[in-house]
This record gives structure tokens, sequence and C-alpha cells, in this order.
């Protein structure tokens, strides 16, 4: 037998090669990173709500163990809507900074009255909680480096993630269920098979996750379907079995069985092991402590709040905006966004990617039916959110190092620059700029002043706020990120549906009326087809908003359309919808309600109002129609044409009739032409500016809160409120450009025609 | 096997239902005219007819002399012209250039590139009207010309691009092969071959860029507030804010507003439809 030269410890020495160094280098520093955001955070942020509460809670905890009486500990009851586990650190840090931090706990529910900055008890009480806040910032610069640890990328992002930084430097109970939830993700996620060590410790960290805060406990939910799936897979392409009694149905939900069940009791039983209120009376207290949490999130605190249904998916595309100065950047809402691109493509793959993906849409999932919306149920979502906005990161850059002709691309820049320069830089300076400081706008409070000062003050300002540095002395200007998302959102929900809807609806009609005439026209023998073709592009070659005057002046009060009625009908101003489908959504919403299903009934509601829509809708509508179905005409007219008359001509010698031949073969062929022209007619629609201000009236639009994005920035604008007007100009240009992706991933335009062959 | 006649009762229906479409057409024009050429409404809306009782040319006379108060037509056209026609060099000169490099050239971020001008070519100038205010107001020529000219020189390059762009892809390699093979420079087979073949294209991205300028109002409303700067379709804007007694006026002057645009867009027709279809309904019939 051969022995080997060197004990194995020793080889291993010599393996720690450099890239497992770049590696504990990489996740030092994401941990130093968020540490130092984390440390300045719990430093300079206020008193938040419920700080106070955990405060007195832990107080009490450090006094049961400073008489080492543990009965009184599993008998407390204080704050008992939540599992005991942070507070009884918080109590052990406080029993070590000594008596003078316990001994006299907070006076029960004064939470309402403190959060005054300048309040003498605020500071005070203040003093005493940023002590606690170590165990928050600890944990949360732990979640970040383990993060790192699997992927560096999604370690910086949960550094910089502004609601983790916020919610894990407050002596709030997230800090810790999110660094085990995290810990449950990335075991479990190592686990080969069923009963691993990885499979046994996800479920201990899971249950230590719950033990922290229930809400967490929505990430078990994504391992369940993980495992389920893992073993179902398995047992797909297990061989047929030869002969057997059991059915397939039952042996594979027997399976299913064997891969969630002893991991839900493992977990369940960690979960028992480390919430000590529930040690006493297991059943009793859960149902006290989840019914007080069930109450809340249907009790007046809530109702108050007045959330949407879709807050968690607003926070997610947001940032924290609480304190302006003290977190950098403020972006998390743009990797959200990434992350849920990513999460479908992640379903396919297994291992990490497919439980991450389930992760995030458990918990997000979770939030959006669960009718309590607190910002801080965000952090939920940042571990998981993180790993997969890291990893369409990673693909996008993956996919263009591998494009084809690298080399051939790059001296065929050289040649092409002199071409483009001249367009580049006028572009660059007359569209591309301003762009840029319309998004740059929106991420701020500026003011009239503050615009008007000088662009480069603005900048100035505008990447100190970025960076949390201390502001320009002199110069007003609070840089929010996306934090401003969340509220702007919710004036901007409104017009943005209606604007949709609009263009849905005019594009439909337009399609229809376009391709009937199309059809009619396509007709072999038909006379005078070119004048007529003529007069249909007349709406066309008129300027748009010579068409908006012509129709502002028949729908106006003393009109064409009044005049020959004889009626005083305000079709511009009228408030009631043509068609009116509130009074039916609401019954059905308070049935929801009553059966705690509230998001749902919101949900009605919402589709009920936007589809009530005013007359003014219907006299855009018709206006839109006009406008734009000679271009539906000319796209379907192409489309017809594209129809190779042989294979009408062979069905009908096999008997098909008219009808089934335009259904069965010429519909399956133009449909999708007819798409491509709507998208590209759709985008131009969506921000048509003379339609909705002429036809209706701005004053009218408003009036019917029918307003659309345009006009919407332009009102903006005029109220010198450019943040807003700025956040819907780059919705508007935002939207517009995902129809034209659309367009241009059907078209293929964008591409060569070698690459089209 | 399709025949070329058509059963009489068909052709009756057809035309009908054609004719009932036309009147949808025509009916917010015919409208127009009526208000242009006619009494049509006096103010009141008691005095409203849908026919014209009068034939008269008084308000299109005005139109075309002095529309809005202080204001003369010849002023306006000026403006109007000044705008329309430098967007229109601009257009065509910048445009031409990138696009010749769109089609020839397969350079990294070529796709990206396409992909803005076509999001920017569909936008309507207004679009940028925030953040151009402020800019513009910085550089110090909000208020003249130039400053329009700019804006809409933002959406009027893309679309010469892509019309430009779409137009050379057709032209064969092989002829600036020979072209090159021949001694020209860069510049000759651009100026000499693939320009000139594209020719009919150019002009209708120039024309374009022509009424993106000429019938446009909200951006160089919000940009200048000067008298003298005042284009026609502002002035159009600033009679229909003097409410219903002035309709007539209104339409008269729309009227002469949309003569050039319908004369470009039927005069050039095959062409502008092409490029405002960014060349859609084309490769719809080329496959």
């Amino acid at each position: 037998m051969k022995v080997p030269l060197q004990p194995p410890h020793a080889r291993s020495w010599a393996r720690f090669d450099r890239a497992a160094l770049t590696r504990a280098l990489v996740v030092t520093l994401v941990f130093g990173l968020a540490l130092l955001l984390r440390v300045r955070a719990a430093e300079s942020m206020a008193l938040d709500f419920d700080e106070d509460d955990y405060l007195r809670a832990g107080q009490l905890y450090a006094q049961h163990l400073a008489a080492g009486d543990v009965g009184a500990v599993l008998a407390e009851r204080e704050n008992y809507e939540h599992p005991p586990l942070t507070k009884l650190v918080f109590g052990a840090i406080l029993l070590a900074r000594g008596p003078e931090a316990y001994a006299t706990p907070l006076p029960k529910d004064q939470a309402t009255t403190i959060h005054r900055p300048d309040d003498p008890a605020t500071i005070q009480i203040l003093a005493q909680v940023k002590t606690l806040r170590a165990l928050g910032v600890a944990a949360g610069a732990l979640t970040a480096g383990l993060v790192a640890a699997v992927s560096p990328l999604a370690g910086l992002l949960v550094a910089l993630s502004s609601w983790h930084i916020k919610y894990t430097s407050q002596a709030m109970l997230e800090a810790l269920p999110c660094l085990f939830a995290a810990c449950a993700l990335l075991t479990l996620a190592r686990s080969r098979r069923n009963g691993d060590r990885a499979y046994w410790l996800g479920a201990v960290f899971l249950g230590l996750t719950a033990a922290g805060t229930y809400r967490y406990a929505a990430g078990g939910f994504a391992a369940i379907g993980w495992l389920v799936w893992r073993e179902l897979r398995a047992w797909r392409e297990r061989p047929e079995p030869s002969a057997t009694a059991v059915p397939p149905a039952v042996s594979m939900a027997l399976a299913a069985l064997r891969a969630a069940v002893p991991w839900g009791l493992a977990a369940l039983l960690a979960f028992y092991a480390f919430d000590p209120a529930l040690w006493p009376d297991p059943l009793g207290r859960l149902r006290e402590s989840l019914v007080f949490n069930a109450d809340f999130s249907v009790g007046r605190a809530v109702q108050r709040a007045g959330l949407p249904w879709f807050q968690p998916l607003l926070l997610l595309l947001g940032a924290s905006a609480a304190n302006p100065g003290v977190i950098p950047l403020l972006l998390d809402g743009a990797f959200g966004l990434l992350a849920l691109l990513a999460a479908r493509r992640m379903l396919r793959e297994e291992g990490l990617p497919r439980l991450t993906a389930l992760w995030l849409l458990a918990n997000l999932v979770f939030l959006l039916f669960w009718p309590t919306k607190w910002s801080q149920y965000i952090v939920a979502l940042t571990v998981p959110a993180s790993l997969a906005a890291a990893r369409w990161l990673s693909d996008a850059r993956r996919a263009w190092a591998r494009r084809p002709h690298k080399a051939q691309e790059r001296h065929e820049l050289r040649r092409a620059l002199p071409w483009l320069a001249p367009a580049g830089l006028l572009l660059l300076a007359v569209a591309a700029y301003p762009i840029a400081l319309q998004a740059a706008v929106a991420a701020t409070n500026a003011q009239a002043a503050t615009v008007e000062a000088g662009q480069w003050r603005f900048w100035q300002a505008f990447g100190r706020g970025a960076l949390a540095l201390p502001p320009l002395a002199g110069y007003q200007l609070d840089y929010y990120g996306l934090a401003a998302i969340p509220s702007f959102s919710s004036q901007l929900l409104g017009p943005l549906a209606f604007n949709l809807l609009w263009v849905a609806v005019t594009l439909a009609l337009a399609t229809a009326l376009g391709l009937g005439l199309a059809t009619i026209l396509n007709r072999p023998g038909l006379r005078w087809k070119a004048a007529w073709h003529a007069l249909f592009m007349l709406p066309w070659a008129v300027p748009e908003f010579v068409a908006a005057l012509a129709w502002q002046t028949i729908f106006d009060d003393s009109g064409a359309l009044n005049t020959l009625l004889g009626t005083q009908i305000k079709w511009q101003s009228d408030r009631g919808p043509l068609l009116d489908l509130r009074p039916l959504a609401a019954p059905l919403s308070e049935f929801f309600r009553t059966a705690r299903l509230a998001p749902i009934g919101d949900m009605l509601v919402f589709l009920a109002e936007s589809l009530s829509q005013p007359k003014a809708f219907w006299v855009l509508v018709l206006a839109g129609v006009w406008v734009c179905f000679p271009f539906m005409l000319l796209v379907s007219a192409m489309a017809l044409r594209s129809v190779p008359d042989t294979i009408g001509d062979a069905a009908r010698v096999d008997g098909a009739s008219g009808w089934a031949l335009w259904r069965e073969i010429t519909w399956p062929l133009i449909a999708p032409r007819l798409l491509t022209g709507a998208l590209l007619r759709g985008a131009l629609l969506f921000n048509a500016f003379y339609l909705p201000q002429l036809v209706v009236g701005e004053r009218n639009l408003q009036r019917v809160q029918a307003v659309t994005l345009a006009l919407l920035a332009a009102s903006g604008v005029n109220d010198s409120n450019f943040p807003f007007a700025a956040f819907v100009g780059t919705t508007a240009l935002l939207a517009a450009a995902l129809l034209l992706w659309r367009f241009d991933r059907r078209t293929r335009l964008t591409e060569e025609l070698e690459e089209l062959r | 096997m399709s025949n070329r006649t058509m059963p009489l009762r068909d052709q009756v229906i057809a035309q009908l239902l054609l004719a009932l479409a036309g009147a949808f057409v025509l009916a917010p024009i015919l409208w127009m005219l009526g208000l242009a050429f006619g009494g049509g409404i006096g103010g009141r809306p008691d005095d409203a007819s849908l026919t014209p009782r009068v034939f008269t040319l008084e308000h299109v006379l005005r139109a075309a002399t002095e529309p809005l108060p202080g204001t003369p037509f010849s002023l306006l056209l000026f403006n109007s012209l000044v705008v329309s026609l430098g967007t229109a060099l601009i257009a065509v000169a910048f445009g031409a250039s990138a696009a010749y490099a769109f089609a020839r050239y397969r350079f990294p971020g070529r796709r990206l590139g396409l992909f803005a001008a076509l999001v920017l070519a569909a936008l309507p100038p207004a679009a940028l009207a925030t953040p151009l205010l402020i800019y513009l107001n910085g550089l110090g020529i909000k208020h003249s010309h130039l400053g329009m000219i700019m804006v809409y020189s933002a959406v009027a390059v893309p679309f010469a691009i892509w019309t430009i762009r779409n137009a050379m892809r057709g032209v064969p390699r092989d002829l600036e092969d020979a072209a090159v093979l021949e001694g020209a420079g860069p510049w000759a087979v651009f100026a000499r071959v693939a320009l000139p073949l594209a020719a009919p294209s150019v002009a209708a991205a120039g024309m374009i860029a022509f009424l993106i300028a000429w019938s446009e109002y909200a951006v160089a409303a919000a940009l200048n507030s000067e008298s003298q700067l005042v284009t026609l379709s502002m002035a159009l804007s600033g009679i229909a804010g003097l409410g219903e007694a002035s309709w007539q006026l209104m339409c008269a002057t729309a009227l002469l507003v949309s003569l050039p645009a319908l004369a470009i867009f039927y005069g050039l027709k095959r062409y502008v439809l092409d490029a405002l279809t960014f060349g859609i309904a084309r490769t719809a019939s080329r496959s």
C-alpha cells in the first residue's frame, strides 16, 4: 500500500489556491461593506415604530434572566404576537449591559406618542435601542457575507439592499429570521437526496427561521415544493416496476409524501425547540399568537393604512424612503425587477436556482395575500431576490461575452464610427442626455429653483445623495433613488390603466375595421379600389392635432353631435360611466372581505373601476379608431396579400366553405402580422398627446379621472411637480419601449438580412 | 384562378359597406370644411346648423392673412418653414450617414442602437418636453428656432435613420464592391452609389422630418413664448384657446396647415407609408 507523502491536511493547504483566496477576500469585502453600511445606518437612523416595544420586551426578559427565573421567561406574554427568539437575545444584550439598562422597563404602549425626534423621552429611548441594534447589524452583515460565499454579486446586492439595511440596522425582528432563512435556503439547496445532512440541516434552519418571525416560514412552502418536485422527477425516471399492485397515482403521491413529510416534521420540531414561548402549551399559545396576527390584519391599524394588495410588489420595485442621506444608491427596485425576470428561467433548473425562484415566489405570493402590508415584510424577499438578480446579471454578461464575430465587429466599429458620430453625438445631446436627466430628476425631490440653479450643481448634489455623502451646502436636494416609486405608482396606476385600456380597446376596434375593409378591398373585381384606398388613408395623412380638433368640435357641448341630436349631452365632462360595473363588484368584494380574502375583493373592485369608464373614454376611443384604422387597414391588406392564392384554391376544391376557409387558413396566417402592426401602432398611440388633450380637453380629463400619461407628465410640469412629471415621463418611455421590444422580437427588424436567413 | 368579375349583388353590397366607412372617414373632415367655408356655428349653440347656410371665404382669407391678432400669416409661415426645413435638413444629413453605417457595418451594439432609434422615432416630441425644457434653458437656446429644431431632431433623426437604413439595406452589395474596384473611396461609395439608389426614401425621410416639425405645437409652445417665433401650428393652438367663437377661423387655419401634409403624403405615398410602418408593410409583402 502506497503511503501518501504528505498528511492529508497539509495537502489541502497546498491546494488552497488563488481562486479560493480570491473568494475569501471577496466574501470579506462584502461582509465589511455590509457591516459598514449597517453600522452607519444604526448610528444615524431615527427611532422607528415597534423598536420601543421590542426594547420593553427585551427589558422584561433581561429581568427574568437576571433573576435566573426560567419559569418567568416561559410565562412572559409581553409582545406575544411574535415568537421570543430575537427578544430573548435583546434581553441577553441588556443583561450584559448591566441593571441600569433593564431595571426600569419602558411603560407599555408608549409607542404612539414618542416618535418626535426632538422629544427628550424619544432621545433617551433611542440611546437604549441603539445597543440592541448591534444584533441586527451583525446578523445583517453575516447574511450578506454568507450569500457572497455562494454568489459574490448576490452578496453585494444584499449588502446594498436598502430594505435590508434599514430593517437589520434597527432593533426589529427581521435580521435573525432573514439570516436563518438564508441558511435554510443555501443548505437545503446542497441536498442531493432525501435524508442527507443538508436535508435535515435545512429543516432545522427553517424551524429557527419561523421561531424568529412566523412570516418567514413561507419559505417552507418553497422548500417542500422543491423537495416534492425533485422526488416526482426521480419517480418519473425510475424504471417501470414490473408487477405491482399500487396504481401510479398512489405511488406518486406516496413518493411526494416521503419527500415532504419527514422534512416538514423536522422543521416543526425545530420550530418548537427554538420557540420557548410554546413549551408550556404548544397549540394553545401558537393559536393565540396567530389569531392576534390574523385579527390585526383585518383590524383598524391596517385598514387605516389603506395600502393596496399589490403593495409588496411596489416595495419590491422601490426602495426604502425613510431616511434620506443614510443609505446609498437606493436601487433595490431595479434588482427586484431583474429578479422577477430571472425567476421564470430559474424555475426550470435543478438545485439552487429552482429553490431560489420558488422561495422568492412563495414569499411574494404570501405577502400579496396577507392583508397587513408593512414595509419591513419585504425583507423576506431580499436574499432570494438578490440571488435571482445576480443570476440575471451574470447570464447577461455571459451572453455578451459569447457573442459571435467579436474581433470582426470591433474592426467594423472603427470603420462605422465616422458615419455614426454626427447623428450619435446629436442624439446624445438632444435625446439620451435629456432622458437621463429626466430619470435623475425622478429620483430626487427637485424643485423649479433647484433645477434652474444649473445642471452641474444638480448632478453634483445628485451624486452626493446617491453615495449618501453629506449634502451640498446651500443646495436643497434630497436623493430618493427608487424609493418614491411606491407613492408615485399609486398616483400613476389609474392613468396607466386608463391609457392601456384606451390603447387596447381602440386598436381592437381599429384592427376589426381595418381588416374588414381590407377584406372587401381585396376581393377581385371590385370597382374603384384605388379611390377607396386613397380615401381611407385620409385620416393618416391629416396631422394628428388637426384630426383631434375636428373631433373636438364634434363632441363639444355645442358641437356637431349635440346639434344633430338636439341634445345637451356632456360628452367630454360627464363623470357618469357609459357602462357601470361597480355596483356589481361591491357586494362581491364585501363577500370576500368577510371571508378574510380581502385582496381578491380589492382586485375585483379595481377591475370594475377600470372598466367603468366615463363617456369621454368612448369619445377618445372613437377618435382613436379614426386615426388608427388606416394603419391597420394597410397592415391587413399586406397580410392578406401574403396569403398565397393557391392554398385557398386548393381548399375550395376540397369543398371548404368561405367561413371555414377564412377561419382555418386566412386568419391563422394573418393574425401574427396584425398583432405586429397593432404593437407598433399601439406604441405610437400610447404616447399620443393631442388626441386626449384636444378631443376631451385637459381639464375635462382630470375631472373624469381619465388622464393619459402624456397629459399627466405635462400637468406635472405645469404644477412644477418635477419629480412626478419626470417619473411619469420615464414610465411612459419604458412602456413604449416594452411594446416596441415585443414588436422587434416579432419582426426582427433590427437584425441584418444575413442573420435572418 | 380568381375571376376578374364580381356578381352585381356583391358589388353593390361591397360598395355600400365601403361608403359607410367612407362616411365615417369624411364626417369630421366635412364638418371642418363646413365650418371653414360656411356660417356653421356662430358662437351660440342655438345658432348652430349642420349644413353651412352660406358659402364664404372670409375665414380662409383671414387665416391666410392674419389668423392671430397681431401676427401676420407670413411671419407664421416663415417660422414654420425655418423650423421644418431645418429639421428636415438635419434629419437627412445626420440620418443618412448613420443609416449607412447601420446598413453596411456589423459593429457591436448596432441592434441596441437601432432599437433606441426605434423607440425615439415612436415618441412624440412632447414626450421629451419635460427634460428638454430644463436642459435648453441651461444652454440659452430656449427661445430660438435652433432650440425647436434640436427638439424635433431628437425624433426626426431616428426616423430618418430607420427609413434610409431600410432602403440602403436593399442596395446590392455587389454594386458597392464594383465601385470600390473602380477606385472609389468610402465617401464616393456612399455619395454616388448608396445614396442615389436610396433617393426616394431619403426624400421621404426628409419630408417626414419636415412634417414632424410642421405639425407640432406642444413642445414649441412650452419652449418659447415669444410672439416672433410663433409657428403656424402654434397659432392654431392659440386660436383653439380663444373658445368656440373662433371655430371657423380655427378650421380654416387647420385646413391651411394640413395642405402640405396631404400633398407630401399623397405625393410620395408609397415611400411615406413604407417609412411610417418602419418597413413592416414591405417585409410582409416580400415574404
